[in-house]
């Protein structure tokens, strides 16, 4: 069966006044339907370039190559034309700001006939009103409420218009980039509890991009480490939560204060995040590793399958290390 | 040590900070009272020297207004703030400026709190000439040492670079050390560590509870993060709406919250374990506008305990087997 | 970023609007054009400079028969007095110069301090002053200038003066509205919570962040100051002749124009144009160089 999403070599780099950054290079994943995986990582790791290239948002001073296969067709080859068709209809994608995502001069029924209008010019007004208020009940909020204005929504309200907007037309992907990011918990839950929610009713698949392992945990049954532009880790979520291969996927994981478990030592990754205009030599997170070999400076790891897992790290495969038994133990 | 553990470093008394709304002059001339936001409404605590309390809310709990107000960024409407037993409400505007050298601010924003035009170790030494601190030469040498403390190394490099040159983390020892260069009694740290990447969030987590045992300082630690607080704090006061709801041990908090506010909050944070599933109360609504408070209790319109009594009576902070709790549920009357 | 905060000039001044027509013109170039004003504005400051020494003649004697055409001995041929156009030419950058820098250095010393304190003290005192300095903005400049100067009468200083006055909103306003962004930043707060004195924060924390932009207000300034001084002589009101002055010169031209004496008119516009163009060449790629937000993505 083909994957509903496949991302082979994705490399993009930002072209500056200052120098090329590489945001993302040499990345592969793949999502299956019905699948919802977590892109994760922090500022600068390439997870949001990686949506934003999905649906061809990027800025124009990007070049990418590789490819992005979407039910079979290349997204980064087919017209603007053709891609605009596809947003919207087949991958939605919500962002972190509810406050300025949507038009505060439109009445949120605006918002969805507009939606609508583009797809289906021919939409009637009694149509456009039932599906924009199906998918406004879908995320909880009243059909009445379609007249209002956007300021007179909560910002967990606005976000949860933003769901709507992208669900309305019942696309197969929902990509969705830190969507409560700008929220406080309580309303955070209240969002992950209609995503949840959506995954289990509507034939979607999903990709989360966040930086939060928590959220993470709680939403996505795979997930795809990154850092500094490489993908470090890929796999389910639960073999990557109770054993993360890759280093940096232990260190973060440990990393994170949690209000759960009992000790309150906290450990910490040393270092910074590399400068993306001059990334280190060879694998990017060996300045901050703490099982840095000589390879690793010289040289980037071919990623490797473990476990049924994909990593990138030169503990794993490569000739110098070929024993999976061996390096396994080298990092728990 | 164990007596000076006890002493009371800074109290808070009655504390209310009501911002006045804008209203158009013409419906002012027909209101006998304008509308207030009331950010801090009647708030009391101690802390004491040594101490971490951590003030924990939702964005609208008013515990950011709180931080600026003990340390008079922000006038407060009413109430004391005793600092050293001297009511830093009182102090005239020159006295103020002198006394700022014993409570600091760290900021939650490291980019957006620095001077982009002054070089880091300018920025670092400027508390110390404003303060007429030491020479020249030898508030550069308490800089540089600084810098050694806070790992911004080499020092002497950092000190002649600008912000930019930074990174978030780098640019937030920055501030941390500014924060203690004049030997302060007492740090605001107001989401300090909040706009910092996962891996470096607990590095300048480390550092601030380093540089507290180093040099004796004492927090408020203002966050909205309970799972940063849990390993820092050690006593946490719960904030909504403008009241506290709860103040308890960091220890007897997380083994049992009390207020049904404080579990609603802790239930909802993510946990980065994929096995758990939690049963989760997931409360209606969001936080009310702080212009039209509910009447009651603040959190009854949200509460999936509220009885007819919160609605028309506001609970008291009283004590609840050694920790304070505002709550019916909780109270013996 | 250091200075994101969006920055309108004004479309009150002239050199804002050619200096945006030419950033449009140049697309990402704008090294190019900032390099292209600063040989232009080398060039006439050299000439200022160094006028004795490379005027063919003196440009307040005649040097030759009247209303020659360009020709050798007299390049840009001479005036209906036989006074030589290129000496004039190169004696008029002084003037021009000269006021341009003294108006526009005395709208600064006004209008910047002006702005900085007011924009910090913010409240009432702001909201006079701001309407006192819209008033005056939103006059004509050239009318504005024409009316003082025949108020005060001939003279450098007096030139200078009026038109300064036209120009003191315009620092003023730039000024203000970047001193009330930035006095909300949370490195003012900071400053503060230090303890640093109103004076130490507008002198050290404020201050420099509005620099920058006070260097491209600066330079536009410079241009349109030009522009008016010009104007200002053209109708009869500034330095009285036979000083050489531009403006003066495209006046007394003008009449010979009709007979197809051309070169009285043509030279002292064209060293207008250049002047002009070279200041706002520099000031707009400045504006790019200090604003380095554009295509840059975080």
């Amino acid at each position: 069966m083909m994957a509903l999403l496949e991302i082979k070599n994705l490399s993009i780099d930002y072209l500056t006044r200052n120098g090329t950054v590489k945001a993302v290079d040499d990345i592969s994943f793949s999502v299956e339907a019905r699948d919802s995986i977590g892109l994760v990582g922090e500022s600068g790791c390439g997870k949001s370039t990686t949506g934003t290239a999905i649906l061809g948002l990027l800025p124009p001073n990007a070049r990418v190559s590789g490819s992005i296969l979407f039910k079979g067709r290349d997204l980064l080859k087919i017209s603007n034309e053709e891609l605009r068709k596809v947003r919207g209809k087949d991958i939605s994608m919500i962002f972190q700001d509810p406050m300025t995502s949507l038009d505060p001069i439109m009445r949120i029924r605006d918002h969805f006939f507009e939606l609508l209008r583009a797809h289906y010019p021919k939409m009637d007004e009694n149509e456009m009103k039932k599906i924009s208020s199906e998918a406004l009940k879908s995320v909880g909020i009243e059909p009445s409420r379609l007249n209002n204005y956007p300021f007179e929504f909560s910002g967990g309200m606005r976000q949860r218009t933003m769901i709507a907007l992208a669900i309305a037309l019942q696309p197969s992907m929902l990509i969705a980039d830190e969507p409560t990011t700008s929220l406080d918990v309580v309303i955070q839950e209240q969002i992950l509890e209609v995503l949840r929610d959506l995954k289990k009713t509507k034939n979607m698949s999903m990709v989360l991009i966040t930086h939060d392992l928590g959220v993470v945990a709680e939403l996505v049954n795979k997930v795809v480490v990154m850092y500094a532009g490489h993908l470090a880790e890929s796999g389910d979520v639960y073999s990557i939560y109770e054993k993360p291969l890759h280093p940096y996927t232990k260190a973060l994981l440990e990393s994170i204060p949690n209000v759960k478990l009992e000790d309150r030592e906290l450990r910490y990754i040393p270092g910074s995040l590399p400068d993306l205009k001059n990334p280190p030599k060879g694998c990017r997170y060996w300045p901050r590793c703490p099982y840095v070999k000589d390879i690793c400076k010289r040289e980037t790891p071919p990623t490797v399958e473990v476990d049924g897992r994909k990593v990138k790290c030169w503990l794993y495969g490569g000739e110098i290390n070929a024993g999976i038994d061996k390096t396994s133990s080298a990092v728990s | 040590m164990q007596v000076s553990t006890k002493q009371v470093l800074l109290s808070v008394e009655n504390l209310k900070k009501y911002f006045p709304l804008k209203i158009p002059w013409t419906q002012a001339l027909l209101k006998r009272e304008r509308p207030t936001v009331k950010a801090i409404d009647d708030i009391s605590f101690n802390i004491k020297k040594g101490e971490t309390l951590g003030l924990v809310g939702e964005s609208g709990s008013g515990k950011t207004t709180t931080g600026r107000v003990i340390i008079r960024l922000i006038e407060p409407t009413s109430g004391r703030i005793l600092f050293d037993k001297k009511d830093i409400s009182k102090l005239s505007k020159e006295n103020l400026r002198r006394a700022r050298k014993d409570f600091q601010m760290i900021f939650q924003d490291p980019m957006a709190s620095l001077n982009p035009y002054m070089r880091i170790g300018k920025t670092v030494s400027h508390p110390l000439e404003i303060h007429k601190i030491g020479t020249p030469a030898e508030r550069k040498e308490k800089v540089l040492s600084l810098f050694e403390k806070v790992n911004l190394i080499p020092a002497k490099e950092f000190f002649n670079r600008f912000p930019r040159q930074l990174s978030g983390g780098q640019r937030q020892r920055v501030v941390i050390a500014r924060a203690v260069v004049t030997n302060p009694k007492f740090i605001v740290a107001d989401e300090a560590t909040a706009m910092l990447d996962v891996s470096v969030r607990s590095q300048i987590l480390k550092l601030m509870i380093d540089i507290k045992e180093d040099l004796g300082l004492t927090y408020l630690f203002i966050t909205h993060d309970l799972a940063s607080a849990k390993y820092i704090c050690d006593r946490i006061a719960v904030m909504y709406l403008g009241k506290i709801v709860e103040i308890a041990k960091t220890s007897d908090l997380f083994k049992e919250p009390l207020h049904p506010y404080t579990r609603i909050l802790m239930g909802a944070v993510p946990i980065p374990d994929p096995k758990l599933k939690r049963s989760k109360i997931i409360p209606k609504g969001e936080i009310p506008s702080p212009i039209n408070v509910p009447s009651g209790c603040r959190f009854h319109t949200r509460c999936p305990y509220a009885t007819k009594i919160c609605s028309e009576e506001e609970p008291e902070l009283v004590e609840h087997q050694g920790r304070l709790v505002a709550c019916h549920l909780f109270d013996k009357k | 970023m250091a200075n994101t905060t969006n920055t309108n000039y004004g479309n009150q001044m002239l050199s804002s609007r050619i200096g945006r027509g030419f950033r449009q013109l140049m697309g990402d170039s704008s090294g190019v054009m900032t390099f292209i004003g600063l040989i232009l504005l080398s060039l006439f400051v050299l000439m200022a400079i160094f006028a004795p020494y490379i005027s063919p003649y003196s440009p307040v004697e005649p040097s030759g028969a009247p209303l020659l055409s360009p020709q050798w001995g007299h390049i840009m041929g001479t005036t209906n007095l036989g006074y030589d156009v290129f000496s004039r030419f190169i004696w008029g950058s002084r003037m021009a110069l000269l006021i341009a820098v003294i108006a526009t250095s005395i709208a600064a010393f006004i209008g910047i301090p002006t702005g900085l304190l007011v924009g910090y003290a913010g409240g009432v005192t702001d909201r006079i002053v701001t309407m006192i300095m819209d008033s005056v903005y939103t006059f004509p400049g050239l009318i504005l200038a024409i009316a003082i100067a025949a108020m005060l009468g001939p003279g450098v200083l007096n030139i200078s003066l009026s038109i300064a006055v036209v120009y003191i909103p315009t620092y003023y306003r730039v000024i203000r509205s970047q001193v009330s962004t930035i006095k909300s930043e949370l490195y003012v707060e900071g400053a503060r919570s230090i303890g640093a004195k109103n004076m130490t924060i507008i002198g050290k924390y404020i201050l420099p962040n509005v620099l920058p932009s006070t260097i491209v207000v600066l330079s536009m300034n410079i241009a349109d100051a030009v522009m008016t001084e010009a104007g200002l002589s053209f109708l009869g009101l500034g330095i009285p002749p036979p000083v050489p002055d531009w403006g003066y010169d495209l006046a007394k031209g003008q009449q010979f124009l009709l007979q197809n004496d051309w070169w009285m008119v043509v030279f002292p516009g064209i060293a207008i144009i250049l002047l002009v163009l070279g200041f706002s060449m520099f000031a707009e790629g400045m504006d790019e160089y200090l604003n380095p937000n554009i295509g840059e993505k975080r």
